[in-house]
């Protein structure tokens, strides 16, 4: 049905107003694609870092150290237990409760233990148990015979099949610390959680979790713990004389987001401000009856404050490129306003006889540029919302994303709508002012030489190696350099050209024509031959970048972590199990003094044989193959110890001596050098020598090298497995010194790196994509100036396929110059940057150089792309023009 | 044609020079005109000789370097680009030579005379009448793209035209025509100017100029002479210096001449 003719007459005034050159229309909208693309993509991956470093070091945490617990006891200082104290304790349980509901954190998972053990008679020997009880246990365990009720208790069945003692019936006890008798009303039997424990119980894996018993090299399983009640474990508690451990603790949800964890600090903050309030129910329980005051323990605000260090670090270089990109595609967008006046000139020239004002004028140009850009923006900003999610570090956002990247969204279109309309009015304040004849100006600036100037002057610093990472100036060198190199490059054409003027006279037409113009290095060739490079050159000086800080962060945590897992020993006596699969132990000695040149180092003692099997792979441009090195050190038949000396200029010599203190000195003797190993944590200096020979001269020396050595076991796979299995074979070790890979990857200053310089790979490359566009629409433009030229080589006998195909070649060898350009020199420009980009100069190895193949692939995709396009666009604009009218546009 | 109307443009002393890298270049060097009101009068001449100066200054978009110019009453002397900008809107049509340089592609005929109406600040209301009066009402709903070459140029006078400004300036508005579509769009700006719109055209076409009430010819930036109702006057100046045709001042070749004042008028002999 046709709309009625007022409103059809109105849509096409709003037609007329709003979109009267819908193909300029679209150059627009697609440079506001663009710009709301990378203003809203900045806070959207500052956002997504946030939630992604939150989520990534959720996953690496237990559940139980990000949750919250408080603990206290029903014991004193004094030491004496007291059963009014202890029956109190359930409204002291209560009070604590109230005041983690009262702040929003949830009703907490209570639980009591009594202190000492119940000593259970069985047939055979007796056998010691644990009384716990816990809130909400009811729908946690699988009872298998009798149920759950308030005044019984579940017995493990272990504990049943020990007693033969079932629901109903009565299990006699006695306190390992009071002797008292203490009867337990059987209500039910139930079976034993395993490990992995399911998240409920994780709290309590001290009481549920088998252990290795090295007297008899097993493991064993862990006192049976009788559960029950909380009002009776009270009444039990009493009963046995005996205090109760208290303890309250708050699990945060597995799907709890960055925002919730900051509001469940926020909380914890304020709870201990509430706890400690002289007035609270807490602290009047504390002082009248001497409770240990709960205090919250939880690794949250170390997990945020690592956040927040990382965002920190992150948001700078991101804002940056975001901002860049925006400044960019706001100036593509001026350009483009000079060239809707341009292009409509006539029209221009026309209402401007006609008496229009340069605002009302601008009025209209802001009026046909708000729908684009306000669409294109809103497209744009749509685009960066799924490449952040798909791609970003997270798909979830934190809440304040939004409001940020919308205001980045209103003020860029804004900016843009406003720079459209000044653009416009400063070009008919010209129009109006012109008068007569114009002259150019004659003064003509050297840019080509104050940019090579200026890339000098930023560019020494960079090839001394004297910059430093705090500068930016330095970062802009590559592109400095590649601007220059293309800009001189674009300036020899012509020279080449008159060389070659008789050769391509022999050519065929079309490629004779394409060599001829390419060569007369016009200015519109020089322009597209530099910013070609230049937006290439971006695209591969931020491929290097990115993959380059990949490469080294990865390298940096295959040295500093030494293997996916490290646990380092608690010292101890006992002989624990045999060490899991892909594991070996490593001993380290630390600050021993080497000689000559009395050099501080350290000394990783490895069994050559596994150590190659578990240690992290060294990067080829680190270090030699592990393998070759261990092979090395295991083949030394000389009478001294073997080692390979670490990241030491100075100890030059073969033979070396190694002190401690005056505790020993031992004979070594260098068998390779390299510059970086894994397990290497510092710049000091390393040696690895072979563990056995190490001991060996130890005991030699008369000293006892389980006395000397620290030890640590090196593994590889999960560490939450690998810290099972080493749990259950008995090895201890001190879970907060724990080290692995992805801890040393996650460090803020690596990720932060790796995610910015990720994030300005996909900004260059959007910049890529502009400069392959730009290129083309460049070509037709031309096209459009040849029209006339090209009727009259048409009429002399030129085919029209041929004056396409020129067209097409000649913007394919532009294209191609300022690839090869942005290949040949930003690549090599870049690596020298790379030198003062090292994230975490502390940790070896420096940064390392990656060819961004990916980027590359890309760049030479987008070149080939051009002269198609070139052609698609040029053909169609040929076969559309009539001869006449070209000729008298010509006139 | 009324005589008692004053005139709707007038120049006297009209200097323009422009200033170039290679110096000084005097376009204008002294043009005294009077545009009739009511009239069509044409600005002829070689290149270079001051045509599209002239007609830039008349139509507000240049100020003179020196002399006299008003236009509807208006001394465009020290003039600020605001109220050039203002009188050009207010009172003075403009058409460029190339007919789609007047015109929108995207709007229609009507539409072109509702945008211009707005822009001069009327209501619009003689629109309809002006596209019967300059025979394109039947195109009233095109494009300018649908209209032929004449089409086009007459909906460009139309646009100028409407809300009645008392001067329209066209530059050689017949140049890019045929000679049929010329005459046509002759006849429709004789129909302009004898409902008293002052039209003032440079041009290079005999035919234009025919059709002229008025003919000012310049040569070497300033006016040679001016043809009215068939008959070529001599144009004398207000310091008195009359500017002679190239034949008659062949006749002195000393540039000394004597002047006999007679009953029939006046004798110029060369000195004996």
């Amino acid at each position: 049905m046709r709309a009625p003719q007022p409103a059809r007459r109105l849509l096409r005034r709003l037609r007329a107003a709003l979109l009267p050159a819908p193909g300029q229309a679209l150059v627009l909208a697609l440079l506001a694609v663009v710009l709301g693309a990378a203003l809203v993509s900045a806070p959207l991956m500052v956002g997504s870092a946030e939630a992604g470093v939150w989520e990534e070091e959720r996953a690496r945490q237990p559940a139980s150290t990000v949750g919250i617990v408080l603990t206290s006891s029903t014991l004193p200082g004094a030491d004496v237990p007291e059963p009014g104290r202890i029956g109190r304790s359930t409204a002291f349980d209560a009070a604590v409760t109230a005041a983690l509901a009262d702040l929003g954190l949830g009703r907490p998972v209570s639980s009591t233990r009594l202190r000492d053990p119940l000593v259970v008679e069985t047939a055979d020997v007796p056998l010691t148990s644990q009384l716990l009880s816990v809130t909400g246990m009811a729908g946690q365990v699988e009872v298998t015979a009798g149920r759950m009720t308030d005044d019984g208790v579940l017995v493990p069945q272990r504990l049943a099949d020990a007693t033969g003692i079932g629901p109903g019936q009565s299990l006699p006890t006695r306190s390992v610390a009071t002797g008292a008798e203490v009867v337990l009303p059987v209500a039910g039997v139930y079976v034993e959680p395993t490990v992995p424990l399911p998240p409920y119980w994780e709290p309590f894996s001290g009481l549920l979790r088998p252990r290795f018993d090295p007297d008899r090299a097993s493991t064993v399983l862990p006192a049976p713990v009788v559960l029950a009640p909380p009002a009776l474990a009270v009444r039990l508690a009493q009963a046995a004389d005996a205090d109760l451990f208290l303890q309250w603790s708050l699990g945060l949800g597995p799907e709890a987001t960055v925002d919730q964890a900051r509001a469940v600090a926020d909380r914890v903050e304020r709870l201990e401000v509430a706890m400690a309030d002289p007035g609270s129910a807490v602290t009047a329980a504390v002082t009248a009856d001497g409770y240990p005051r709960p205090v919250p323990q939880t690794r949250l605000p170390d997990v945020l404050t690592t956040v927040d260090r990382t965002v920190a670090l992150l948001a700078p270089p991101v804002e940056a490129a975001g901002t860049g990109g925006g400044a960019a595609a706001v100036a593509l967008i001026g350009a483009w306003a000079a060239q809707r006046v341009r292009r409509r000139g006539a029209e221009a020239r026309a209402l401007v006889a006609r008496g229009m004002s340069p605002a009302r004028g601008a009025l209209s140009a802001t009026a046909e540029a708000a729908l684009p850009v306000v669409l294109g923006g809103v497209a744009g900003a749509l685009l960066a919302w799924v490449l952040v999610r798909v791609l970003g570090p997270s798909a979830d956002l934190p809440a304040d994303v939004a409001p940020r990247a919308l205001a980045l969204l209103g003020a860029g279109v804004a900016v843009a709508v406003v720079v459209v309309a000044v653009v416009t009015a400063t070009l008919l304040v010209r129009l109006d002012r012109a008068g007569g004849p114009v002259h150019r100006s004659r003064v003509r600036i050297p840019w080509l030489a104050i940019t090579a100037a200026v890339t000098v002057v930023v560019g020494i610093p960079v090839v001394r190696g004297t910059a430093d990472s705090g500068d930016v100036l330095p970062l802009a060198a590559p592109l400095l350099v590649t601007v220059v190199a293309a800009g001189v490059l674009s300036a020899a054409l012509p020279r080449f050209g008159s060389g070659a003027r008789g050769g391509l006279r022999r050519l065929p037409p079309s490629l004779f024509l394409a060599l001829s113009r390419v060569l007369a290095g016009r200015g519109a060739a020089r322009l597209v031959v530099v910013t070609t490079a230049l937006s290439l050159g971006l695209v591969v000086y931020a491929g290097v970048l990115a993959d380059s800080t990949d490469r080294t962060t990865a390298a940096k945590a295959s040295v500093a972590a030494g293997a996916d897992v490290v646990a380092p020993l608690v010292r101890r006596t006992g002989e624990p199990g045999p060490l899991p699969a892909g594991a070996t132990v490593v001993g380290v000695e630390s600050g021993v003094t080497v000689a000559p040149g009395d050099v501080r180092a350290n000394a990783l003692l490895v069994r050559p044989d596994e150590l190659a099997g578990v240690a992290a792979p060294l990067d080829p441009l680190a270090g030699p193959p592990l393998a070759d090195l261990m092979a090395t050190l295991a083949g030394y038949d000389g009478d001294r110890v073997p080692a390979v000396v670490v990241g030491a200029a100075s100890l030059t010599e073969r033979e070396l001596t190694v002190r401690f203190a005056r505790a020993y000195s031992l004979p070594l003797e260098v068998v390779a050098r390299v510059d970086a190993f894994p397990g290497q944590r510092s710049r000091e200096a390393l040696l690895v020598t072979d563990g056995d020979r190490y001991s060996a001269a130890l005991e030699a020396a008369g000293q006892d090298p389980a006395l000397l050595l620290e030890q640590e076991v090196w593994a590889t796979g999960e560490p939450e497995q690998v810290l099972a299995a080493l749990t259950a074979a008995g090895w201890s070790y001190n879970p907060d010194q724990v080290t692995t890979s992805a801890a040393v990857t996650g460090l803020p200053e690596l990720r932060a790196q790796s995610w910015s310089f990720g994030y300005l790979r996909a900004v260059s490359l959007a910049a890529g994509v502009l400069g392959v566009l730009g290129v083309a629409v460049h070509a037709l433009t031309q096209q459009h100036r040849r029209t006339a030229a090209d009727l009259v080589l048409a009429r002399m006998g030129l085919h029209r396929r041929s004056a396409v195909a020129a067209s097409g070649l000649e913007t394919g060898l532009l294209t191609a110059l300022g690839a090869a350009v942005a290949v040949v020199v930003a690549l090599p420009a870049s690596a020298l940057v790379l030198r003062v980009l090292d994230p975490a100069p502390d940790l070896p190895p420096g940064p390392l150089f990656a060819a961004p193949v990916s980027s590359i692939g890309a760049l030479l995709a987008g070149a080939l792309l051009v002269p198609v396009l070139t052609v698609a666009l040029t053909g169609r604009a040929v076969r559309r023009r009539s001869g006449g009218q070209v000729m008298r546009d010509a006139a | 044609m009324r005589h008692d109307l004053p005139p709707a443009a007038a120049c006297s002393g009209l200097v323009r020079i422009y200033w170039s890298p290679s110096g000084e270049v005097h376009a204008l060097k002294g043009v005294d005109a009077v545009l009739p009101a009511g009239r069509l009068t044409a600005i002829t001449g070689p290149s270079g000789s001051g045509k599209s100066s002239l007609l830039r200054i008349l139509a507000a978009q240049d100020p003179p370097t020196a002399g006299r110019a008003e236009v509807a009453g208006q001394s465009l002397a020290g003039l600020s680009v605001r109220g050039r900008r203002a009188l050009r809107r207010r009172s003075i049509g403009y058409v460029f030579p190339r007919p789609p340089d007047n015109l929108l592609p995207h709007l229609t005929a009507r539409e072109h005379l509702a945008a211009a109406a707005r822009m001069r600040g009327t209501d619009g209301r003689d629109a309809a009448d002006l596209l019967d009066l300059l025979g394109i009402a039947h195109r009233a709903d095109h494009r300018p793209g649908q209209l032929s070459g004449g089409e086009q140029q007459r909906l460009a006078f139309a646009q100028a035209v409407v809300g009645r400004p008392p001067l329209v300036v066209a530059d050689e508005p017949t140049s890019e025509l045929d000679t049929a579509t010329t005459v046509d769009l002759l006849d429709a700006v004789a129909a302009l100017t004898a409902t008293g719109t002052t039209v003032v055209v440079a041009t290079h076409d005999p035919l234009a100029a025919g059709a002229a009430d008025q003919v000012i010819h310049l040569r070497s930036g300033a006016v040679s002479h001016e043809e009215v109702g068939g008959r070529r006057l001599a144009v004398v100046d207000g310091e008195g210096r009359v500017q002679l045709p190239e034949a008659v001042l062949a006749r002195f070749p000393a540039r000394r001449v004597l002047i006999d004042v007679t009953d029939d008028g006046v004798v110029l002999r060369p000195p004996s």
